[in-house]
């Protein structure tokens, strides 16, 4: 019940995700963390996921496991929540 | 090569790209887009910009091939002038190539020089998104901004 208290008490956020299947808008508390974001897009957006991926906010990566008031959002946020290029020079 | 399939495949791509809040997030701009060419401006990170001209030509076949141009459309060939620090991000593989080209398996040129005779890569990827037009670009633009800029 504390925590539910909390939750509603702290500020709400404007979060979009851009991917590469389009961009999704939700409100979210700072104590969210960005793994609840993800998430969230992930089931809205029906992503099929094959690899590693990266949450990023002005080229900057997030960690997941981080609220967004750790992270330092602002009230309006875009993200965008890419897969990562990895390799190169190989067949993969 | 099957040029109606590629101009297809292309246009319809290409309204994901249009579509894509990632063009102004990243700050690209579309500068020309005349099938096959799609000349896109990049900002880097760290302030400035380059121009890449991907050829949509074999697009039935092979991802788009991808030249780092200057602002007159030539290639650039000059090493000194290629952006530095990425790994495998316009280098030479001479003797062979004679323009310096990305060893990334979005590239035509991946499988034309670097690793010739491995397209069936790219027929296992190309129906995932991160082998559409847009996700070419996104690739591009994330190995873009490993480099000096």
């Amino acid at each position: 019940m504390e925590n539910e208290l909390e939750k509603h008490d702290s500020p709400c956020h404007t979060i979009s995700v851009t991917t590469l299947s389009g961009t999704s808008t939700g409100y979210f508390h700072s104590s969210d963390t960005l793994q609840e974001v993800i998430n969230w897009v992930v089931r809205k957006q029906k992503l099929v996921i094959n690899g590693p991926m990266v949450l990023s906010y002005n080229d900057r990566a997030l960690n997941p496991a981080k609220t967004i008031e750790r992270e330092e959002l602002p009230q309006v946020a875009k993200l965008t929540y890419l897969a990562v290029v990895s390799g190169g020079g190989q067949l993969r | 090569m099957d040029t109606v399939v590629s101009r297809e495949l292309f246009a319809e791509q290409l309204e994901e790209v249009r579509e894509s809040e990632l063009l102004s997030i990243n700050h690209w701009e579309l500068l020309r887009v005349i099938y096959p060419t799609l000349l896109i401006r990049m900002r880097h990170p760290s302030g400035p910009s380059r121009n890449f001209l991907l050829d949509f030509s074999r697009y039935d076949d092979f991802p788009p091939s991808i030249k780092l141009v200057d602002e007159g459309d030539a290639t650039v060939l000059d090493a000194a002038k290629l952006p530095q620090g990425g790994p495998h991000f316009f280098r030479y593989n001479a003797p062979t190539s004679p323009y310096p080209s990305m060893c990334y398996d979005f590239t035509s040129e991946y499988y034309d020089w670097w690793h010739a005779g491995s397209n069936s890569v790219w027929h296992s990827k190309r129906g995932s998104a991160e082998y559409r037009v847009l996700g070419v670009l996104s690739q591009l633009y994330q190995t873009y901004k490993q480099t000096n800029g």
